[in-house]
């Protein structure tokens, strides 16, 4: 069964559609992308699947059980866990503090979150992502790769089956976004699955086993990255966006 | 060391003028505890507190009117009229959003004070409600000033272990995640709705037993003294003494009731100094006076930097 | 040699005197707890103007016999600063850390209570001229043990003022009103003074055949047109500004400019005031005094008091006259002292107060207290003459002999 089923997703804010009726699986333990130019529908995506929004039409499946429309902390108990775009973190805690609080609320969370992960204090979590070094440091003055990993490690702290990356390796450097990729490659051999989002087609054929298009709203396109990359629909709709 | 010179205070036999001061300050800064927790913690501003503190009293003075319930049984009363009702009157924020919770507080505390005024015999109106005087307990007799002033000193002292217990545990914690960043909170699992009702609800506690200490000190009570101003004075303590750190309110509550006494202020060049003394901790001292006060003890003994 | 031995024997013999003398003059220490600053301070300023007057005058003419000995007042005065904890605070010091037999005050009714706990239960006097005491002042409290026992009343009862006020003025406009006043809008104050007072001024309007609609404001406002507005769509005969003078004085121009009414009443605004800011209208309006007035004083008594009163150094504000309500007893405490033969029988001392008559600058009858500590005395009503600031007719009505119906006295 997939971890995570979105059948006929539609939301749409005033006049605007940002979701026009997405159909998308996505399992555990595995790496899964979604793409699409500025304005497809990603975030909203995300953001309907983790309860920031109530959808206008659809649903929303998790592990088999209906969650649409149910409180963002909620699903986050139940074992979804997700990023955010713009670096977020409690700007004005320590990065230790940070991670404190989502470890805390993270062993509370049921046991039906069918959780593959077990940490054993805040301090083994920083040093998973490798920011043990700063864990004194305040949130709010780290650098912003820094604060892609708190972010990261924030959700980690939820014990997660299944994590939403949101543009996780925007803005970072090379090395960084290795880092980065390494750290999801661990994550999947954990057996969390992975989804994220990025405009980085070479970061994203690399990393992701399936890529999802979106486009205006609607799913275009699915498969293995080889295949989907080459679809001349995806093509088309890519034109003049650098790889 | 400062809880030495809280229990050493009398015995400075400073003289009952000072000695009453400082029972009005310190039921004050209990008042202030709670507004410290919410505003403070959960970041969450509010301008009604002094209704809250109000409905302790009133509590208080009206079962012990209509029921015989004396201070020490109407403790428990007045802490839970005064939570509920903090409770409720932030539930329309949940909904509407939290910058729409100062203003609910300031117009719950405004329609308090009419309900007060107009609610005729069972609310004393106007002329307000009398209360007779604290109960001996294991022998102690209340009628003496001294002893008012301990009890008043060991409900502060609580006030101020529970205030350390929250900021240091987990709860406190999650307070300040809220107060950082809401949408990330959620994203963690934190239930926001509960925890700021619940925050909402201690803050109401803490008002609660202020009023019913102020109810019984002052013997009299009416609702000049839970309206809009007082609380007004009392966000402005809080601003000045400093939300974060444990020892903040108390400095507020010293600071505002002390400050037209020391230097012979009268009421409206007191308004002025706090005034200066609010722009002050707005540009230089976000942390209040205590922030400012703990920087220097730092930069003096360095050596004690972890 | 002789010189030497002269003068050290006359600095010798001056020293013993004046050693003398010294033992002779006790002090005799007295509070005064009031407002000096703060919104109250018009009201609580006459109060500490009364207090410096009568102890000078008692003290210059030779102290208070007391047993064989001499008495000076000394005076503490305590500024409340309008907050209650500060008058905790000062009541707590005048009883607890300086001692005295007495205190004076306070201008406001929640502060005297408050007050009245303290020196109720140190066997200290009071004398509060708050009429809104007379809701607390009953058999149980003024029996001896209760927390009143000490306290007294120094402003009529309510319904008392009310009758003698209502009274004077409806006497006063009727004959300048194109027909008899049959709709009088009061308008008050609403906090705890202001709403005990009108309750009391409507039961005796009502008594005399007014129909009565009751606006009340937030103490605080200082802009009355929308209320004024409001009143003036009743079409009333008469709109009484009640309750507190200083915003009275705010409200009545506003009400002039909006032309409001065919006839007004000022309670708590002495023709003094009146005269001092110029005020002018061409309709009828009546003044009252708590109790009489400077400005058009009735009697040389009270002209000669009001003269010592300003030469003493008191302000000229709108309640100079509310200082009446405290300065004739002074002179009544010290001759119940000399009754009594100590200063240091409080029960005593009450029971000489309520035994004796005295008379005074306030009332030309000598006053007494009833059983429930408070005095009686009449209320002198002024009607100003249209179209000038300056001139005045007063009437001095005397207290109705009961409450009206519907009024529950006190």
């Amino acid at each position: 069964m997939p971890a995570l089923e979105v059948i006929g997703l539609q939301k749409e804010f005033g006049g605007v559609t940002a979701l026009a009726g997405v159909d998308i699986s996505i399992e555990t333990g595995k790496i899964a992308g979604i793409v699409g130019p500025n304005g497809s529908g990603k975030t909203t995506l995300f953001n309907v699947v983790a309860g920031v929004y109530k959808p206008t039409g659809g649903r929303v499946l998790w592990h088999g059980k209906d969650i649409t429309g149910k409180p963002t902390y909620e699903i986050n108990r139940r074992g979804l866990a997700r990023t955010f775009q713009q670096a977020m973190s409690f700007s004005g805690l320590s990065v230790r503090e940070n991670v404190q609080i989502s470890y805390e609320h993270g062993r509370s969370h049921s046991a039906t979150s069918q959780r593959k992960i077990n940490w054993s204090s805040p301090d083994e979590i920083l040093s998973f992502v490798g920011l043990d070094r700063v864990a004194n440091e305040l949130a709010g003055s780290m650098p912003f790769g820094n604060l892609r990993l708190l972010g990261l490690a924030l959700a980690l702290s939820t014990n997660p089956s299944l994590l939403l990356l949101d543009e996780p390796a925007a803005g970072l450097s090379e090395n960084e976004s290795e880092v980065l990729t390494n750290l999801i490659l661990r994550l999947a051999e954990m057996e969390i699955g992975v989804c994220l989002i990025d405009h980085d087609m070479f970061f994203m054929g690399a990393l992701c086993e399936r890529l999802i298009v979106l486009n205006f709203g609607t799913k275009i396109a699915e498969g293995p990255p080889s295949i989907v990359l080459n679809d001349p629909s995806v093509v088309e709709v890519y034109l003049g966006i650098e790889k | 060391m400062i809880l030495a010179f809280l229990i050493a205070f009398p015995l400075l036999n400073l003289g009952y003028r000072f000695l009453s001061l400082a029972i009005t300050t310190g039921v004050t800064a209990i008042a202030l505890y709670g507004l410290g927790i919410q505003f403070g913690q959960a970041g969450i501003m509010s301008v009604g507190h002094a209704a809250f503190v109000g409905i302790g009293a009133y509590t208080a003075a009206i079962v012990a009117g209509m029921f015989g319930i004396g201070f020490w049984l109407a403790i428990p009363l007045s802490i839970v009229m005064s939570a509920l009702c903090a409770g409720m009157v932030g539930l329309p924020s949940l909904r509407v959003g939290g910058q729409h919770y100062i203003i609910i507080t300031f117009c719950f505390c405004a329609l308090l004070q009419i309900i007060l005024t107009n609610g005729g015999t069972f609310t004393g109106a106007a002329t307000g409600l009398d209360v007779g005087s604290i109960d001996h307990l294991f022998g102690i007799n209340f009628d003496q000033l001294r002893n008012i002033y301990y009890l008043v000193t060991l409900v502060l002292i609580i006030c101020l272990v529970t205030t350390y217990l929250i900021i240091n545990s987990p709860y406190g914690r999650t307070l300040r995640a809220i107060r950082e960043n809401e949408m990330l909170a959620r994203a963690i699992g934190i239930n926001i709705g509960l925890h700021k009702i619940g925050v909402f609800m201690v803050s109401g506690a803490f008002a609660g037993m202020a009023g019913i200490l102020q109810a019984y000190y002052l013997r009299h009570i009416s609702p000049i003294l839970y309206g809009p101003f007082p609380s007004l004075y009392l966000a402005l303590m809080i601003m000045l003494g400093g939300s974060r750190l444990i020892y903040g309110p108390l400095i507020g509550a010293v600071i505002v009731s002390f400050l037209p006494e020391i230097m012979r202020l009268d009421p409206i060049d007191s308004r002025i100094a706090y005034g200066i003394g609010l722009l002050i901790v707005v540009l230089l001292l976000p942390g209040g006076v205590s922030a400012g006060l703990l920087d220097i003890y730092r930069r003096l003994r360095p050596r004690s930097l972890k | 040699m002789i010189k030497l031995i002269a003068v050290c024997a006359v600095s010798a013999f001056t020293g013993v005197m004046i050693q003398k003398s010294r033992a002779q003059d006790q002090e005799l220490k007295i509070g005064v707890v009031a407002a000096e600053s703060g919104s109250f301070v018009s009201a609580g300023n006459t109060i500490v103007a009364a207090a410096r007057l009568a102890s000078q005058q008692i003290n210059d003419s030779g102290g208070i016999n007391v047993g064989g000995k001499t008495y000076k007042i000394k005076l503490y005065i305590r500024d409340n600063r309008t907050d209650v904890n500060v008058t905790i605070a000062a009541a707590r010091e005048l009883v607890n850390d300086i001692g005295v037999t007495a205190i004076w005050g306070t201008e406001t009714h929640d502060f005297s209570v408050s007050m009245a706990k303290i020196t109720g239960s140190a066997k200290v006097l009071q004398f509060s001229g708050n009429s809104s005491l007379g809701a607390v002042l009953d058999d149980k409290s003024v029996a001896p043990g209760g927390w009143l026992h000490y306290t007294f009343q120094t402003e009529p009862q309510e319904w008392q003022r009310s009758g003698s006020t209502a009274e004077g003025v409806l006497t006063l406009l009727t004959p300048l009103l194109p027909h008899p006043p049959q709709h009088s809008v009061v308008f008050v104050g609403n906090d705890a003074t202001g709403q005990y007072l009108s309750s009391h001024y409507v039961k005796a309007l009502e008594a005399r055949g007014q129909k009565v609609d009751l606006v009340k404001y937030p103490p605080d406002t200082t802009d009355f047109s929308p209320l004024l507005t409001r009143i003036k769509g009743l079409n009333p005969d008469i709109v009484h500004f009640w309750y507190n003078g200083d915003s009275t004085l705010t409200a009545f121009p506003q009400a002039l400019k909006l032309d409001v009414a065919p006839s007004y009443f000022l309670f708590g605004v002495d023709p003094g005031i009146y005269q001092q800011r110029q005020l002018k209208s061409d309709k009828p309006v009546t003044l009252s005094c708590v109790p009489v007035c400077w400005g058009a004083s009735p009697s040389p008594v009270v002209q000669e008091y009001f003269k010592k009163y300003f030469d003493l150094g008191a302000s000229k504000g709108p309640q100079s006259s509310v200082s009446l309500l405290y300065y004739d007893y002074f002179f009544m405490y010290a001759k119940a002292l000399e009754k009594v033969g100590s200063i240091d029988k409080p029960d005593q001392i009450v029971d000489a107060l309520l035994s004796m008559s005295y008379q005074g600058v306030v009332s030309p009858v000598p006053l007494t207290f009833n059983v429930h500590h408070q005095v009686t005395f009449a209320t002198q009503v002024s009607l100003v003459k249209p179209g000038t600031s300056d001139q005045f007719v007063s009437t001095i009505q005397q207290p109705p002999p009961s409450p009206p119906p519907g009024d529950p006295g006190g």
